[in-house]
């Protein structure tokens, strides 16, 4: 092997982990599954473990040197940053689902694999800048997905989730496909950088025809990004597929998908809009488009999350909320390109926001299903006093949903202040006034979660079903840890800041 | 650690200490939480003690970086508008402790709350950075909702959203003025948060967002315009000045008796404490465009509140909108520009924060022993409660502005204040004033005087008991004694206080 296959190899070994924890667990559970329940997860988080490890060990400097690996796999601080995010997120996601168990168990051991073959795709999505492994990877992490949401197969809405979620993400595939055709055709390449140079003339010089082309796949390419990444008006799916699908689904769903959506989604307009060349007129409109998608999304999902009384619905409106914020910062990114800054805040606001949506969701998600273990609770009238049976974990919960409005001390706030900051510093007064106002509504409906769980309800201890053991300690113990985390990055923000103006593009 | 970091900060030692008490260590809470909000005042007592009267600089100022990447500083520093209110904040919370000494369900997480509460307010009043005032401000806002959510009235629920919902509104505002101007500082100042810099770039006119608008110019309006009006809103909220003011007789009505003292000693006095900290001590150039729609919000308060008042036949809800109306004293006094009415402003402040903290006592010692509130549910009490009956007078009369009494000194120097900007408004606010003693009267009349009413003897309403007295008799005395000599008060106001007035180039 030469040094520069070995750089590359070094370069995708988290990948290299989580391929071989794949093949490990759907072995194990050939040979030892049906005799224990738990082999599998353990070796699945070992695996998740060691591709979070292999990611930790390789730094920047560790990678290739022409900053790619195979020709195809960039590993910059940008790829780094996600693919921390998405592996650490399905390692909780598997933990969570062994303890918090709402899975048939017959069927448990497969899961596992199941989720692991999904982070693959999300790892190689945020990695590539080529456009045909771009599909590739979107798919490997779509399909796992589609069969993941319908797990409970004998659950009605877990079937009719799956089914919805297929249709809807087959449809979004086709045109984002289809959108890359075109780009194809208008540049003659397939590297997005190829393709941004040549959409940069074309639209200064090239035909009404040529002009009218760029701007169609434009609109096709965003139908795809945006299913992923749940932004209106490709958001149809979200809401049923979040409540049918198990709940760690659901939230593989809300953090690892969306943020390799955001990966994705941002990579591509550096790489192929925001060019040197590219015009004033062409990055005005598009960052106004950007902005309003964004004041839609947030401002639809506030305002339907309101309505509802599942928690799990509940979380999944919110998190097209989030959706919207986190545009916020592609608006504010594509509208600050043209300045002459050292960083792109809108950039930089939008990998934090990233951080602080992960720990929060994560967080909330993960109480919800403590929760319901231990109750069997799902609405927030089950809820109702429950804060008086299970503090701990409800005062966790509390921490999340606060971190999810914004307020301090909880990172969610500086995630906040540093998109105000962003769309301020890029002219977006009206949009940071909507996002702002965005977060009242939405404390609105994150208080109806905590006024059940503390202010109703009889107040008298239940008893609910305890899980011991290892495992359940662990699970609760990352609880614990990331309502500690919330807090502590929402004081000591540095270390969160120094770690994500490494991973800008 | 120096002694405002203590004061701040020591509460926390009992909220980790209660929360590894066992279950239901009921008695021991509530002696951390006694023990851990008396450290605070006696801290606080020593820093008005050492505090230096003769000058307008912040003192007892520690600073130390904090978070290096957004250029925030750990900053911290008092002057003579917040010592008395860090002080008034410390006593009022060590008293509400034992005012909520009946509580009996989750007392543990009461205290914990009551001081992480204490925390944030003590923050606000002594941050000189403008993120570190952002971050205590917003921490009180979590605890007070569950305190008035989970141990309040009836419609606790509906008063701790709306509580919450309002002040949040306001403060998102504020959240987008303070980026605002981080960004309009665009690294002209090594601490783009700091208070002072802030203040001192602001006024010398070199901060105008040329840098982030053209010209520095939005929708019409010059950038700092904005940044004063969002402020301002969010602080309005807090006081509650009136066209948002709907949240806080609600709040009140619902809160245990020890919130609502709390809420009425401090919490809107943060409103105010922020607007003149804030709006007038920051932008001296921008203040006076709006110098006269302030007092006559102030004004508006002053009337409305009292007529509203004289309407309820809630004794709680009385004491509520007394608090709108009293508080628009502070406003029109602030807004008057001139030194008496700045002074006037922010004693009024603090003897508003004695009275009303007391009458908010008062009418939890009636509802102890009625279960109810209604002012013509009484009736002749002074006979049985003739203690009561003194404590009551006391707090009455300082709330109506009896000469002698420390309610006077404050209004009498709003009006003096007023009245050389304002002559007009000067003179429609003595109507508040005679309103306000027609209700207070009126009430004293309806509670104490006439036939005793058949419901009660002394069995079911009892005089005081000690511990009520003791929440009791230390805000009485502080009533009278700044009656009598309001200079210790204000001889720690007049510094900051002048100096303000010459920022804003008023006379007097």
């Amino acid at each position: 092997m030469t040094p520069e296959m070995i750089a590359d190899l070094k370069a995708i070994a988290p990948e290299i982990w989580l391929v071989g924890t794949l093949l490990v667990t759907l072995i194990a559970d050939l040979v030892i599954g049906k005799r224990s329940q738990t082999t599998v997860g353990v070796l699945a988080l070992l695996g998740v473990s060691g591709a979070l490890w292999a990611l930790m060990g390789a730094g920047p400097e560790a990678g290739p040197e022409s900053g790619r690996a195979f020709g195809v796999l960039a590993s910059d601080g940008f790829a780094g940053f996600f693919r921390t995010l998405i592996i650490s997120a399905v390692g909780l996601v598997i933990l969570h689902g062994m303890v918090f168990r709402e899975l048939e168990s017959a069927t448990r051991n497969e899961f596992d694999p199941m989720l692991i073959g999904a982070a693959l795709g999300a790892c190689l999505l945020v990695s590539t800048d080529h456009l045909i492994m771009l599909v590739l990877a979107m798919e490997m992490l779509s399909l796992p997905s589609y069969v993941l949401a319908g797990w409970q197969k004998r659950e009605r809405r877990s079937s009719e989730a799956a089914l919805k979620y297929l249709v809807y993400g087959a449809l979004a595939s086709a045109l984002m496909v289809f959108g890359f055709s075109v780009l194809y055709g208008v540049s003659g390449s397939v590297w997005m950088t190829d393709v941004g140079r040549a959409v940069a003339t074309q639209w200064d010089t090239g035909s009404a025809l040529v002009r009218s082309a760029i701007g169609m796949a434009t609109v096709l390419v965003f139908a795809g990004f945006g299913f992923k990444i749940a932004a209106f008006p490709f958001h149809f799916w979200a809401p049923d597929v979040y409540e049918g699908s198990p709940t760690p689904v659901t939230t593989m769903l809300a953090v690892a998908s969306k943020a390799a959506g955001f990966g994705v989604l941002v990579r591509f307009i550096d790489a192929v809009f925001l060019g040197e060349t590219i015009s004033a007129d062409w990055l005005a409109r598009f960052g106004w488009v950007m902005a309003v998608l964004s004041a839609v999304t947030m401002t639809y999902g506030n305002v339907t999350a309101v309505l509802q009384r599942n928690v799990k619905r509940l979380l999944a409106y919110s998190s097209i909320a989030h959706a919207g914020y986190l545009l916020m910062g592609v608006a504010a990114m594509v509208t600050l390109s043209g300045q002459e800054s050292p960083i792109n805040l809108g950039v930089q606001s939008l990998l934090f926001y990233m951080a602080t949506y992960y720990f929060a969701t994560i967080g909330a998600f993960g109480c919800a299903m403590a929760l319901a273990n231990r109750f069997g609770v799902e609405t927030t009238d089950d809820y109702q006093g429950l804060g008086w049976s299970a503090p701990w974990t409800s005062s966790f919960f509390v921490i999340f949903l606060v971190s999810l409005t914004g307020l301090p001390p909880t990172v969610g706030f500086i995630g906040k202040f540093m998109l105000f900051k962003a769309s301020l510093d890029a002219g977006l007064f009206w949009l940071a006034i909507v996002g702002a106002l965005n977060a009242a509504v939405a404390l609105f409906y994150y208080l109806k979660v905590v006024r059940a769980l503390f202010l109703r309800g009889d107040r008298e201890p239940v008893e609910g079903l305890v899980a011991r053991g290892f495992m359940p300690l662990l699970a609760h113990a990352s609880l614990l840890l990331f309502a500690v985390a919330v807090v502590y990055y929402g004081l000591m923000f540095d270390g969160l800041s120094a770690w994500v103006n490494s991973a800008l593009l | 650690m120096d002694l405002l970091t203590l004061i701040t900060f020591s509460p926390l030692v009992g909220v980790l200490a209660i929360l590894f008490l066992p279950k239901n260590s009921k008695d021991a809470a509530r002696t951390v939480a006694a023990a851990a909000t008396f450290i605070p005042l006696v801290l606080a007592t020593k820093m008005w003690m050492d505090f230096d009267t003769t000058t307008a600089a912040y003192q007892f100022v520690e600073r130390v970086p904090w978070i290096t990447s957004l250029g925030v500083d750990y900053h911290v520093g008092v002057d003579g508008l917040s010592v008395p209110l860090v002080w008034l904040t410390s006593l009022l919370l060590f008293l509400g402790v034992f005012a909520s000494w009946k509580i009996e369900q989750g007392v543990k997480g009461y205290m914990m709350l009551l001081l992480l509460l204490e925390v944030g307010i003590n923050g606000v009043f002594c941050s000189l950075d403008f993120f570190l005032f952002y971050v205590f401000w917003e921490i009180m806002l979590l605890p007070m909702y569950f305190l008035i959510g989970i141990w309040g009235g009836p419609r606790r629920e509906y008063a701790a959203i709306k509580f919450f919902l309002y002040t949040l509104a306001g403060s998102v505002l504020m959240l987008l003025a303070i980026v605002g101007l981080y960004l309009a500082v665009d690294g002209r100042l090594e601490s783009p948060f700091s208070i002072p810099e802030l203040s001192a770039l602001v006024s010398s006119g070199q901060l105008t967002g040329s840098n982030l608008v053209n010209e520095g110019v939005l929708f019409g309006w010059p950038f700092l315009k904005w940044v004063f009006v969002f402020l301002f809103i969010g602080f309005a909220i807090k006081v509650p000045v009136v066209p948002f003011h709907t949240w806080l007789p609600d709040a009140h009505v619902e809160a245990p008796t020890a919130i609502s003292v709390i809420l009425a000693g401090i919490l809107l006095k943060l409103g105010t404490y922020g607007i003149l900290r804030i709006n007038l001590g920051m932008f001296p150039n921008v203040a006076p465009d709006f110098a006269f729609i302030g007092a006559m919000l102030g004004l508006i308060a002053i009337i409305y509140g009292a007529c509203v008042a004289m309407a309820q036949t809630d004794f709680k809800r009385l004491v509520a909108y007394s608090s709108v109306s009293h508080m628009g004293y502070v406003l029109l006094g602030a807004c008057a520009f001139t030194n008496e009415g700045l002074n006037g402003a922010a004693m009024q402040m603090f003897t508003h924060g004695t009275s009303s903290a007391l009458l908010f006592l008062i009418v939890g010692v009636a509802y102890d022993r009625a279960h109810h509130r209604e002012i013509d549910g009484f009736g002749g009490l002074a006979k049985l409660a003739p203690v009561y009956l003194g404590v009551t007078s006391i707090g009455m009369f300082a709330a109506l502005g009896l000469p002698g009494m420390s309610g006077f000194v404050s209004e009498a120097l709003v009006l003096f204040g007023a009245w050389q900007t304002y002559p007009v408004m000067a003179s429609l606010a003595v109507l508040g004033i005679v309103i306000t003693a027609a209700f207070i009267l009126w009430t004293l009349q309806r509670v104490f005087l006439g036939p005793l009413n058949e419901k009660y003897d002394s069995e079911n309403f009892p005089d005081v008991t000690g511990r009520e007295l003791f929440t009791m008799i230390p805000l009485a005395f502080l009533c009278v004694l700044f009656g009598v000599v309001p200079g210790i008060l204000l001889d720690i106001l007049a510094p900051t206080m002048t100096q303000l007035t010459a920022a804003l180039g008023g006379g007097g």
